[in-house]
């Protein structure tokens, strides 16, 4: 029998590889299993926090608070997987951490550890997360992005009796069960997970709720959702054309439509987010447009051109046989006419009947070039039809100034045999004047024919322009679809620019009631707000025109906020409204003249609130309207002379918002 | 285990071959076991109940170190280490410590003895110090001048009197009784003298059965005394027994954090700590942890010390080193109190929480 008296200077027999090998291998499977378990703890936990993040994002969407694109929930979700796998793959556990954890669970009183710790000290090795702070940032980042650092211990003194415990710790590990030291459980985390993996599913799955959606903004979805789905008709339509396939400008355009009208039915664009994105698809295709007219001679408007050319009655066989193909949309047969009257007048070899009808053409196509607003080119033609003209008056004058040479040589010759000397002289007098007036003529005849045909071939060159344009146009069914497209965009801005969409016919009253009228846009308050006077109900939305009841009103300045333009990169108007109730600021506060109204004061803007931060404006394209219908008003009640009709209708076309 | 206790006598311990095998190892540690079980039954003859109180001070007659037991007068404190004595057939002494006491009472003092011869030559008087168990009773009731004297004897295990070093024999222990420094009439002990104990050990009121029991031995003619299961060569071999008992790294480490943690200024430590003690323990309480973690671990039947071990001696072993503020006393603070708040605080060490942490 063995006693207690253990002597100390007993050599400790080590221990053979195969315990040792046994018990490392025990250990390992146990670290594999905590490993996985621990990427899976790690990922379920961000899992949690990303779903839970993306099912607030998703109610916060269907309650308008945000407006989130389809793939945030995704990339929220995967972004925090990553985080998750990067953080279960940050510290891995070793056979140590495997043996702690062993001898915890199945309460071996640190055998496993202890006796790995002196068979295989080198694998002693301890994950720490590192510090980052107490603030909430470094707590944050040590959540989000730990770091952890391994520390290791010194070698444990051996004693004769660590053989023996390594042998029973390798007697113990050998029947180790993994699953019974990292049980798979359904813990708090998958609990989590699944209630917000539910939420989520129930919040991406419910309805749109505007219940925090104000009146305004309601009717503004619906004026959207409207808009947008003509626009998206529109686009579809020209999508559908065959001859818009080849063109890849129209097809871009009409997607871009496309992709705008489903984004105001959604309804989830602002007023002036919607306008915006509106003003600037339509400049996108006007420049398309016209780009599209220079590379093909910059003729002009063509739709204009076209409906020119079929009223004017043209005379020549050429112009009739142009005005029919036209009728019939043959635009290719059309130019070719065109091109034969070009090559006749070209050639010269005309009728002087055929010179007038020609003329008469040129003329008119002239005017219609002047119509469709190239003036360069109409009188380009027009100096041409002269010509012609000017050629049949010349042609004319010669055969007159011959027959009248004829006349006088005969009355000549009896004056000579009368006095052959007086005869001969005056009749070399005169042949002398006549010969220099013929050699005059001649001389400014061999001056003129050149300009004239020059101006001829200028204006046949305006016909064989008119004529490509012509012929393009046969190709260019794009432009017609691109018109269409501008058409409808212009017509949805108006609408969604004028009161939400609505009729403008509400009159405000206090208390927010309103009488017999549609009462759109905010209600205001008379005394506290405004007192309403604009004949026509609220502006664009906002609080209506505002009371003539400040004399100062808005004075000189007028303008662009230079400010705003350069930091939001919107280079429309903004006007100052109601700028002389808003308390006292030092910063500059631009202005607008108004006009003034029949009681003698100035008519100016209202605000939508007044601000903190300084003076409030109201955006441009929300008064445009109003002040148009205003002008157009005004020129009908003939306020207006008449003369200055044209000149109003050019300035509020210039100020036209997205010019 | 060996059944018959006159086995053990001296000589027979260390006849034994060595054994450094498994067997072998768990052979010793049964042994070991054994003797621990023989002695505690043999004071269960004497000793009503206390079973912590005698399993603390076997700990420590097997750690080599020296117990202090504090209790109010009449709880068994003496019996307690007579019995113990009477258990290991070692020499006993017992110093009664008054406040007159003079050290050389402790020590022994040289005195004018004549020789055979006829001359008179100074001669040293053995002090009741020169014992295998000395009962130190009442310590506290003695001046610190006279407690100190204790000092050498319990460290070096030794004594110096005038200028002569004499060695004490082994094994040596001191059992240490104090009343509580509340009582009237006592010196606190040193702190260095305090160092000395491996443990501090409270001896509580027994309960309603074990009074009845008490009063039933008492209060009879029936009287009972223990046997002697132990010798000293066999409590020797169990001391170095303990000692080759391995400590991995990281309990080892534990172990240090935990009496690193009893400093205020320590990084280890906890806010209670530093709000209340005014300085931890010496290295010596970090020794204490591990040799009596060493002993449970072999009277568990293990061949490794736990982290159990060290929670489980953390108390006896720390409570007499940390002292106490200002604050600290006032707030009538027990040192228990800290140790357990460091034990709470180093629980994660233990690995409890690492799991996927």
């Amino acid at each position: 029998m063995a006693t207690a008296q253990f002597p100390r200077e007993a050599v400790p027999q080590p221990n053979s590889s195969e315990t040792i090998l046994t018990l490392r291998r025990s250990l390992d499977s146990l670290a594999a299993r905590r490993n996985t378990q621990q990427m899976a703890i790690c990922v379920a936990r961000a899992a949690v926090v990303g779903v839970g993040l993306a099912a607030l994002l998703m109610l916060a969407h269907r309650f308008y608070l945000v407006d989130a694109p389809w793939w945030s929930p995704v990339v929220l979700v995967v972004a925090a997987l990553l985080i998750g796998v990067r953080n279960g793959a940050v510290a891995r556990a070793g056979a140590f951490d495997a043996a702690l954890d062993a001898d915890r669970v199945l309460g071996l009183d640190e055998r496993l550890s202890s006796a790995l710790a002196f068979a295989q000290p080198e694998l002693v090795r301890r994950a720490q997360r590192h510090p980052y702070g107490s603030d909430p940032m470094a707590r944050i980042r040590s959540v989000l992005f730990p770091r952890v650092t391994y520390r290791t211990a010194h070698v444990g003194a051996a004693t004769p009796l660590v053989p023996a415990l390594v042998e029973d710790a390798a007697a113990r590990a050998r029947g180790l069960d993994p699953k019974r030291v990292y049980p798979i459980s359904f813990d708090r985390t998958a609990k989590a997970l699944a209630a917000v993996t539910v939420a989520f599913v129930a919040f991406s799955l419910m309805p749109n709720i505007d219940w925090m959606r104000s009146p305004e903004q309601r009717a503004l979805a619906g004026v959207l959702n409207r808009q947008g789905k003509e626009l998206e008709a529109v686009a579809k339509q020209v999508r559908e054309k065959k001859e818009i396939e080849e063109q890849a400008e129209a097809k871009r355009m009409a997607k871009k439509l496309e992709a705008l009208g489903k984004r105001m039915q959604r309804g989830r664009m602002s007023k002036k987010e919607a306008l915006l994105s509106m003003g600037q698809l339509r400049q996108e295709l006007e420049k398309a447009a016209d780009s599209k007219q220079q590379n093909s001679g910059g003729v002009g408007n063509l739709e204009q051109i076209e409906q020119q050319l079929q009223k004017e009655a043209m005379q020549s066989m050429e112009g009739q046989q142009m005005q029919r193909e036209l009728e019939k949309k043959q635009y290719e047969k059309a130019a070719e006419q065109l091109d034969k009257l070009a090559d006749k007048i070209e050639s010269g070899k005309m009728t002087q009947q055929e010179k007038e009808q020609a003329a008469n053409d040129l003329e008119k196509a002239a005017k219609a070039l002047r119509e469709a607003g190239n003036e360069d080119a109409a009188r380009t033609l027009e100096d041409a039809a002269k010509n012609l003209r000017a050629q049949e008056q010349q042609n004319g004058q010669q055969g007159q100034q011959k027959k009248q040479g004829q006349g006088q040589q005969q009355k000549q010759g009896q004056n000579g045999q009368e006095s052959p000397q007086g005869g001969q002289q005056q009749q070399k007098q005169q042949g002398q004047k006549q010969g220099q007036q013929q050699g005059a003529q001649g001389g400014q005849g061999q001056q003129q024919s050149p300009k004239s045909g020059e101006q001829s071939g200028s204006g046949a060159g305006g016909l064989r322009n008119l004529a490509k344009q012509l012929r393009s146009s046969g190709s260019m069914g794009n432009s017609q679809a691109m018109r269409d497209m501008m058409n409808k965009i212009a017509q949805a801005e108006r609408d969604t620019g004028q009161n939400n969409g609505q009729p403008k016919q509400g009159r405000v009253k206090a208390g927010g009631e309103c009488k017999g009228g549609n009462c759109n846009g905010q209600m205001v308050t008379p005394g506290k707000d405004l007192k309403v006077s604009d004949p026509h109900g609220q502006v664009g939305g906002g609080a209506g025109l505002g009371p003539r009841n400040n004399a100062q009103g808005v004075r000189k300045g007028g303008g662009v906020s230079s400010l705003r333009t350069r930091r939001s990169g919107d280079n429309r108007r903004w006007e100052d409204v109601w700028s002389d109730r808003l308390p006292k600021t030092q910063k500059k506060m631009d202005r607008i003249t108004g006009k003034m109204g029949d009681s003698g004061e100035v008519e100016q803007l209202p605000t939508r609130t007044e601000a903190e931060g300084g003076p409030v404006r109201t955006p441009y394209y929300d008064v445009y309207e109003s002040y148009k219908k205003d002008a157009e008003d005004a020129v009908s009640k003939e306020v207006v002379p008449p003369a200055y009709k044209q000149p109003v209708k050019e300035y509020f076309d210039s100020l036209k918002p997205g010019q | 285990m060996n059944a018959n206790p006159s086995s053990n006598a001296p000589g027979s311990a260390g006849a034994s071959s060595v054994a450094t095998s498994s067997a072998d190892a768990n052979a010793a540690i049964a042994e070991f076991a054994g003797r621990i079980n023989a002695i505690k039954s043999q004071m269960a003859r004497v000793i009503v109940g206390q079973e912590q109180i005698v399993e603390g001070v076997l700990m420590c007659l097997c750690a080599g170190g020296h117990v202090l037991l504090e209790g109010v007068p009449g709880l068994g404190k003496t019996l307690l280490v007579r019995t113990l004595a009477g258990s290991l057939g070692l020499q006993f002494s017992r110093i009664q410590f008054t406040p007159d006491l003079m050290p050389a009472d402790v020590t022994g003092t040289n005195i004018i003895a004549e020789t055979p011869e006829g001359r008179k030559e100074f001669q040293f008087q053995r002090g009741p110090v020169f014992t295998n168990v000395l009962l130190a009773d009442e310590i506290n009731r003695a001046t610190p001048k006279t407690q100190s004297a204790l000092l050498e004897a319990m460290q070096e295990h030794s004594v110096t009197v005038a200028g002569t070093t004499y060695r004490l024999e082994q094994p040596y222990i001191v059992l240490a009784t104090q009343n509580p420094i509340e009582m009237e009439g006592t010196y606190p002990l040193p702190e260095a003298q305090l160092d000395r104990f491996l443990f501090k050990m409270k001896v509580y009121f027994p309960s309603l059965e074990e009074m009845i029991r008490i009063l039933d031995r008492t209060t009879t003619e029936a009287s009972d005394n223990p046997e002697r299961v132990v010798d000293a060569a066999g409590v020797m071999a169990m001391r170095r027994l303990v000692r080759e008992v391995p400590i991995a790294p990281h309990i080892q480490e534990y172990a240090v954090r935990i009496m690193l943690g009893t400093h205020p200024d320590s990084e280890y430590s906890t806010e209670q700590v530093r709000r209340f003690a005014r300085y931890g323990s010496s290295p010596r309480g970090a020794q204490s942890l591990i040799l009596a973690g060493k002993v449970r671990a072999l009277l568990q039947g293990r061949f490794n010390v736990a982290y159990e071990d060290i929670e489980m001696v953390a108390h006896p072993a720390l409570r007499h080193r940390i002292i106490l503020n200002f604050e600290g006393q006032a707030e009538g603070i027990d040192t228990d109190d800290l140790v357990d708040s460091l034990l709470e605080r180093h629980e994660a060490e233990r690995g409890v929480k690492a799991v996927a942490a």
